[in-house]
């Protein structure tokens, strides 16, 4: 796993921008998919047979990564943006990013400290006082390398460290493509679309449209989710635990869960030896949400790896977390019996 | 029977977003009597067809779900923490009994808390668990509670716990002993108070010409209980369609009913849920005017829901034109 995770999360994919990730996906499902689409908006869909054919499970793993779009040149090259998707200004300034198709290095800056207003020096800066220099020394120079419309990806090394934790960008949500890219390789109870879905990170986009066309009578979304467990922060808004192994969801923002649905799921784990942890705060959102009310509606299940300083260059997981929350998928995909769920 | 009979047994069974079942049960027995048709989907909505002479559909939905909370977290001396599930304001929860099923609780907040600036997660349950192994076995994350309270009737005055939805619904029961003209389907919708999400499934699955919402809204200087029919002109993220709020304000006035509109209301609805479903359809809202909204003693006037009732009737009875 931790190879093709390295690989996933090096390869760029902003939301709106995922043809290279997608591309990538594509090679890697290619010897274990019956077949693979990419639909008009993008969604990267991988069909694999089922032992049965008589329901269909969707699995939805958003590719897509937040980032930022280049929004205006400056006369003096350098470039200012906007945020794809949420990210916390303070925590981007400095960073190394690479901007358009080809990849041009560049760094997050803003004005010196010492021109710097009290003021502005007591808090961090926003996205408006912060730009992305590429080394370049008039408009016209910026120009031949890039463009307004140009997304920008954190520039961040994956590294694994200390208690087998790893650290890299966009593990939110190429951990879950990694899981989702491991349950492709087993055989499925029944006929099964995993979908890598694009747009997630701007609003749940790519899934609806997946969800409208596939119309699946189950659907299980694997993703990545916050975890507070730092300093300072109250046992009750930890929201879940590094270490603790996948988590569930009875509810986030997104989306209420039915409870026979995340019963199940939690069954399945149990059944397989497999630990669990439920988010205990109600924060964040899910691709869950747009499928679950797509069409006449779809019953909806999430689950996902705890992940700390989510959309930074710096996402870290633990290892044992994302193997635990693959092992539940792959248990879920090969276990036909959420057919079986009882209303309580 | 009379639908007015019905408020108290609907208000007597909490449903708070997403544990709705027990109150849809409830109100499929009410109606299955005239029903041509009843059916629950995956969000938990309850619809219920009536068939008409017109081939057009027609779709009135009235709420579930009431304002609740859910625990998310057991601490050690077996104190709960919770979040919102819909409008459930942290000021008002302060020392108000909740029921989860068989357990009951009280909200606390914490000594000397600023109230100003008091958010659910600085509140806590107190079911009178003693440890946190007790607490979870009692309920365990996920569970749904609402503010505990019974029903109290003053003249044509009730008050209750969310009692506004409680007497929506049952005028919506009341509607459907009408044989209507079009292809009606009387939708009691979950998940409300989240977003109008159950509208929303039900909404595609039906795909309504004309639609109309039917909840309450806040009591205000410009829409009082007692002065006429509220038709929902505008909400905070839907605008009535200026033919079906004639039809309305046409139906009223066959019932001899007075109007008062309401704009700008700032509630997310059903109604933008089905206006935008499929193709599109003619939707508005009738307003049931109800004195603190969204809190424990929420106070409504059958009186209005009577006047609502009337132009209602008429308006199963006309050409939508």
């Amino acid at each position: 796993m931790m190879e093709q995770l390295r690989e996933l999360s090096l390869c760029r994919g902003i939301s709106g921008d995922e043809d290279e990730i997608a591309a990538l996906i594509e090679r890697l499902a290619a010897p274990y998919a019956d077949r693979i689409e990419r639909d008009s908006v993008g969604n990267l869909c991988v069909y694999k047979k089922g032992k049965s054919s008589e329901k269909k499970l969707l699995v939805a793993a958003h590719m897509d990564e937040v980032g930022l779009l280049v929004s205006y040149i400056t006369p003096e090259g350098l470039l200012r943006f906007q945020p794809v998707g949420g990210i916390d200004p303070r925590v981007i300034l400095g960073r190394r990013v690479l901007v358009g198709p080809t990849g041009i290095p560049g760094v997050i800056g803003t004005k010196p400290i010492h021109l710097s207003t009290e003021e502005e020096r007591r808090t961090a800066p926003g996205v408006e006082r912060l730009y992305i220099d590429i080394g370049a020394m008039r408009e016209e120079e910026a120009r031949r390398y890039v463009c307004e419309g140009d997304t920008a990806s954190f520039d961040s090394d994956f590294v694994l460290f200390g208690d087998g934790m790893i650290k890299g960008k966009a593990l939110d949500n190429r951990v879950g493509c990694a899981a989702a890219l491991t349950a492709l390789q087993c055989t499925p109870a029944f006929d099964t679309v995993f979908a890598f879905t694009v747009e997630e990170e701007v609003g749940l986009r790519g899934a609806y449209a997946v969800a409208y066309r596939e119309r699946p009578d189950f659907a299980i979304v694997v993703d990545t989710t916050t975890a507070a467990d730092v300093d300072g922060i109250a046992p009750h808004e930890r929201a879940c635990r590094l270490g603790e192994g996948a988590v569930l969801f009875f509810m986030e923002n997104s989306t209420l869960y039915r409870k026979e649905d995340y019963r199940w799921v939690e069954q399945t784990a149990q059944k397989n030896g497999i630990s669990y942890q439920f988010k205990d705060y109600i924060a964040g959102g899910l691709d869950a949400g747009a499928i679950q009310r797509t069409a006449a509606g779809i019953p909806t299940v999430s689950i996902a790896t705890p992940c700390r300083y989510l959309h930074s260059p710096s996402c870290v997981v633990k290892q044992s977390d994302a193997e635990a929350t693959e092992a539940l998928l792959c248990a879920m995909v090969a276990d036909g019996t959420w057919t079986e769920r009882k209303a309580e | 029977m009379d639908w007015r009979e019905w408020i108290e047994r609907i208000a007597s069974i909490p449903a708070p977003a997403g544990g709705e079942a027990a109150r849809a049960q409830a109100i499929s027995r009410i109606i299955e009597t005239v029903a041509n048709e009843i059916a629950s989907d995956a969000m938990g909505n309850l619809i219920v067809r009536r068939r008409g002479t017109r081939p057009e559909k027609l779709m009135l939905s009235a709420h579930l779900d009431q304002p609740g909370i859910i625990i998310t977290f057991a601490e050690p001396d077996g104190m709960l923490r919770f979040s919102a599930l819909g409008k459930a304001e942290p000021l008002a929860l302060i020392n108000t009994e909740m029921v989860f099923g068989e357990v009951r609780g009280v909200v606390a907040a914490p000594a000397g808390i600023a109230l100003d600036s008091i958010k659910c997660s600085d509140l806590m349950l107190d079911i009178s668990a003693s440890d946190r192994e007790e607490a979870v076995r009692l309920l365990p994350p996920g569970s749904a509670g609402c503010p505990a309270g019974i029903l109290r009737r003053r003249g044509s005055r009730v008050m209750a716990p969310a009692v506004g939805t409680s007497v929506c619904a049952a005028l919506l029961c009341g509607l459907a002993e009408r044989k209507p003209l079009y292809d009606t389907y009387f939708v009691f919708t979950a998940q409300s108070g989240l977003g109008a999400r159950g509208a929303k499934t039900a909404a595609f699955a039906i795909e309504p010409d004309f639609c109309v919402e039917i909840a309450p809204a806040a009591e205000s200087s410009a829409f009082h209980r007692g002065d006429g029919v509220g038709i929902q002109v505008s909400n905070r993220c839907a605008l009535s369609h200026p033919r079906m709020v004639r039809a309305l304000a046409d139906a009223a006035a066959k019932a001899g009913q007075r109007v008062q509109l309401l704009a700008a209301q700032p509630a997310a609805s059903d109604l933008f849920m089905m206006q935008s479903a499929g193709s599109g359809a003619f939707a508005a809202g009738i307003s049931l005017p109800v004195a603190h909204l969204d809190t424990v003693a929420e106070c409504a006037d059958l009186r209005d829901a009577e006047a609502a009732e009337q132009a209602l009737c008429a308006l199963l009875d006309m050409e939508i034109g």
